[in-house]
């Protein structure tokens, strides 16, 4: 006879998620145009608007979508140059290569 | 058809060679300067391109983890993580190229990685070794796999306490994930000595300018992956 188990037995023998350090994050309903906010996504799990609670790397994560969706968002109607684009050209660029 | 509105930036630079560099000077420095002024320029516009790229609401790790923080060296992208990138595309409806795949953007130490994938080379030691000898992943698992080593994918060091490895940003790409504006071509121009100013032929002017903005325009057709490279090393 195959050794087989319960999942009654399961339940009972798996260890708790300590949620303790778990964190809730938001996803607007709406983006920076007005539109309905599209979400993120992490290992192709999606986090649609609403609240969601997750694990504190997770979150940390998926907050940092959210900042960086904000972002991108301003700089479609931001003038000014990339800042960052700039930087890394200074660090990298030919001038460094020779 | 969709329309999109942005606001262009633009980009330049101008620098003045006098007529003593010219003459003292053992090379060509007008050829020299022109060269990496167009150098400049590209580079300068595939660093804004990735840094909007950079930006995608969909990220993906190696081996399930969850934050670019706590990678560590194993987590290499290979043969199972490119196939799921690929199901996923095709689940959401990305176009492929005009060859049939997806594009996969890769800095030399991910293709790298790839290269020793031992799926990759299972599949072209016998058929297509050419790719083994030029270190060229090309193609796998329906992506065209492109390495670059343009600025922008320099590696990325963790800050997390207790983590200290290289990590690479690479995107796996639809078709008309994202676009560019075509309002000004990316040109050199370069002014001869003379005129009003410059009576006594003193000063050449050579630039560049671009007018650019780069958005991404389906955000389900792009994917951010972040990983170790081959030089990743764990920390002691």
């Amino acid at each position: 006879m195959a050794d087989t188990i319960s999942k009654a037995v399961v339940t009972a023998v798996a260890p708790e998620v300590d949620k303790s350090n778990w964190e809730w994050v938001e996803v607007p309903e709406l983006d920076s145009f007005g539109t309905p906010h599209s979400g993120v996504s992490v290992n192709f799990e999606q986090f649609r608007p609403g609240r969601h609670f997750l694990a504190p790397e997770l979150a940390f994560t998926v907050k940092d979508l959210l900042l960086k969706k904000l972002r991108a968002d301003q700089r479609v109607f931001q003038k000014n140059t990339d800042q960052v684009a700039l930087r890394l050209m200074q660090k990298n660029g030919p001038q460094k290569k020779g | 058809m969709s329309q999109y509105q942005a606001v262009a930036e633009q980009y330049g630079i101008i620098l003045r060679l006098s007529d003593l560099a010219e003459l003292t000077s053992k090379h060509d420095v007008v050829g020299r300067a022109l060269y990496v002024l167009g150098l400049h320029a590209a580079e300068t516009y595939d660093i804004l391109i990735f840094n909007v790229l950079a930006a995608a609401s969909n990220v993906y790790y190696p081996n399930s983890k969850t934050s670019s923080a706590t990678l560590v060296a194993s987590d290499k992208v290979g043969y199972v993580d490119l196939t799921a990138l690929h199901a996923n595309l095709m689940d959401q409806g990305g176009r492929p190229f005009d060859d049939g795949d997806y594009v996969f953007v890769v800095a030399p130490q991910v293709n790298a990685s790839m290269l020793q994938d031992p799926d990759f080379k299972a599949s072209n030691q016998f058929g297509k070794p050419e790719r083994i000898w030029r270190g060229e992943v090309q193609e796998l698992s329906g992506w065209r796999i492109v390495k670059t080593n343009a600025p922008g994918f320099a590696y990325v060091a963790q800050t997390t306490s207790g983590y200290a490895d290289k990590v690479f940003y690479s995107f796996a790409i639809a078709r008309n994930a994202y676009q560019i504006s075509d309002l000004q071509n990316l040109r050199v121009y370069a002014a001869a000595p003379g005129g009003q100013t410059d009576v006594l032929q003193q000063n050449r002017k050579i630039g560049y300018k671009f007018a650019f903005k780069a958005i991404i325009t389906n955000q389900n057709w792009i994917t951010a992956v972040i990983s170790a490279g081959q030089n990743t090393k764990n920390h002691a």
